[in-house]
């Protein structure tokens, strides 16, 4: 008998139409919740939804609205009587890897505001019903709010203000019996991971790192994960697992990873790489403009 | 001989005008650095300028403005011929002792808006001079960034956030010979600490961290330990000095620190009290330097 019964809760789940969103949602569906799969696309979370079958419904709303999120717990409550359960899960990667110099602002401010401010209006439409019905919370960050966020820093920044926020959550919501959790994913082979992985300077940075990190997962594991963990109320979820290990010494290893990078050749190259495409498909933009 | 040195280089400080930015600009500067005091208060600014002395200059930009920022780039290139060196040190204390629940949504989005987007805003205009002529950065976090955030979590989540901002910002210069530096301060005696600690509910602080980590060092210190990790390019800077061990031990250490935390019933009762009817109706918002 878990510490936490999902069977006959409701759970919301931003991001739900596809990948770990929906893996999670499907398998707390499985385990007897009422489930709201939230995405924006209209059409791909209704099919997500049909999928699921009954006590599934699809709502689309963009994480960067906070009045489209309460609509759509209200539309929650009102289908299934309240929400118990929510999972601030959308999230995009960084539409290009490149530099914090050449990287596009409004492309970089976009991450942010999907995946960082995404959590927060996500978190703050649901707190009044899961805090009453002293329900659990996960926010997703990632290894990413560990690692190094070189060439992808609008991800790792967010990311980390994830981790902060899903902590912060924790501790203020244990008075009232609710509580939350931090989910970290390593590289789950979802649609957002094939497309970083398709990019040119992306492979080279693949070169300066182990081989057993860059092991794809899949969504049914990643989203087992997250089931686990809240059946637990557990505070941190760590899908693959060593990742556990890793954030444990990560005090220790960060500085040392950080300084080997400062002086390490492929990292250069690949940021050379990055910056030199940036370049081309600016001036490549601006001719276009000027013509 | 310091690896970087400050003298003749030419240097942004923003939220310049009192406090860990005043005194970092008035520390290079004394090393022979020229330095643009950028602030919200052109009078304030200016006057911070002033005591300086020469080859100093106040301007008045928002942080949260990148084409302010930019204008002040542009403003301190015109009259130093360059800029070598920026420190993104504005930033904002969250103006009550609320939880998630019960801030209003508004502050809690303005304090990521200074503190994240106004890092990000003030490194994009700085950049592009900072990079051609292998100049330095520095960040300033704060030991927040690895310090749980309940009753402040905009100003832990957006610390944190700025950390990783940092050592991304590092990696992406060094190899090109210009530079970063993460810089995380415990409790400084600016008037922003003072303000928080002036805040009802504000005394939980005090009660439940150990008297050591509650002692503050004075600008001065916190100023002098930036200038210092600009001259070595240090990646981390910390002050006081011992937060490197608490940083180094971050991830062993906060499970078990957010753990009893839930159960502490200082904070329990902290907690229930910011969320009680009525609670921080007696804050008053205040911009930290």
């Amino acid at each position: 008998m878990p510490t936490y019964d999902v069977n006959g809760k409701v759970a919301l789940v931003t991001g739900g139409a596809r990948g770990i969103g929906y893996e999670t949602a499907r398998q707390l569906h499985q385990r007897g919740a009422s489930v709201a799969l939230l995405d924006v696309d209209a059409e791909e979370v209704r099919d997500a939804a049909e999928r699921l079958g009954e006590r599934a419904i699809g709502i689309a709303a963009d994480v960067t609205d906070a009045g489209s999120l309460r609509a759509a717990v209200a539309e929650t409550v009102e289908r299934f009587g309240g929400l118990d359960v929510a999972m601030a899960n959308a999230g995009i990667a960084p539409p290009t890897t490149t530099t914090i110099r050449m990287v596009s602002a409004e492309e970089w401010e976009r991450v942010i505001d999907i995946n960082l401010l995404g959590v927060w209006n996500t978190v703050r439409a649901v707190l009044p019903q899961v805090a009453e019905r002293q329900g659990h919370i996960v926010v997703v960050s990632s290894a990413y709010a560990i690692a190094n966020g070189m060439l992808s820093s609008a991800y790792a920044v967010a990311k980390s203000g994830v981790e902060a926020f899903g902590r912060s959550l924790r501790s203020e919501l244990a008075p009232l019996g609710a509580s939350a959790g931090v989910a970290y994913f390593g590289f789950v082979d979802t649609k957002l991971v094939q497309d970083a992985f398709a990019k040119p300077a992306t492979a080279r940075l693949e070169e300066t790192v182990p081989a057993f990190l860059l092991k794809r997962i899949t969504p049914a594991e990643a989203g087992a994960s997250v089931v686990r963990g809240i059946e637990e109320r557990a505070p941190r979820t760590f899908a693959p697992k060593y990742w556990r290990y890793i954030s444990a010494l990560r005090g220790l290893i960060n500085p040392l990873f950080d300084k080997r990078a400062d002086s390490d050749r492929r990292v250069r190259e690949a940021i050379q790489s990055a910056e030199a495409l940036s370049e081309a498909s600016a001036a490549g933009g601006a001719s276009a403009a000027s013509r | 001989m310091p690896a970087f040195d400050l003298n003749g280089k030419v240097a942004l400080v923003t939220g310049a005008a009192r406090g860990i930015g005043f005194e970092t600009a008035r520390q290079m500067h004394a090393r022979g650095a020229s330095v643009a005091v950028v602030d919200l208060d052109a009078a304030e600014a200016s006057e911070a300028a002033e005591r300086i002395g020469e080859r100093a200059i106040g301007i008045a930009a928002d942080v949260t403005d990148a084409g302010a920022m930019r204008a002040a780039v542009a403003e301190t290139v015109e009259r130093f011929g360059g800029l070598d060196v920026a420190m993104a040190n504005a930033g904002l204390a969250p103006p009550s002792i609320a939880t998630m629940r019960s801030v209003p949504a508004e502050e809690w989005e303005r304090v990521v808006e200074v503190n994240l987007f106004g890092v990000w805003h003030t490194l994009r205009a700085a950049l592009p001079q900072v990079s051609e002529r292998k100049g330095h950065i520095v960040v300033v976090a704060s030991v927040a960034a690895f310090a749980n955030g309940m009753l402040g979590s905009s100003y832990m989540v957006s610390k944190a956030a700025a950390e990783q901002i940092g050592r991304a910002l590092r990696t992406e210069l060094m190899p090109f010979g210009a530079g970063a530096s993460v810089a995380y301060f415990g409790w400084v005696d600016t008037r922003m600490v003072q303000d928080t600690f002036a805040r009802p509910g504000a005394s939980v602080l005090e009660e439940i961290a150990p008297d050591f980590l509650m002692k503050r060092i004075t600008p001065e210190q916190a100023g002098a330990a930036v200038v210092k990790g600009i001259e070595e390019r240090a990646p981390r800077i910390f002050a006081p000095r011992w937060w490197r061990y608490l940083s180094a031990l971050r991830g062993l250490l906060n499970p078990l620190l957010d753990r009893r935390s839930e159960r502490d019933p200082r904070i329990i009762a902290a907690i229930r009290n910011a969320e009680s009817p009525g609670a921080g109706d007696t804050a008053t918002p205040t911009a930290k330097s």
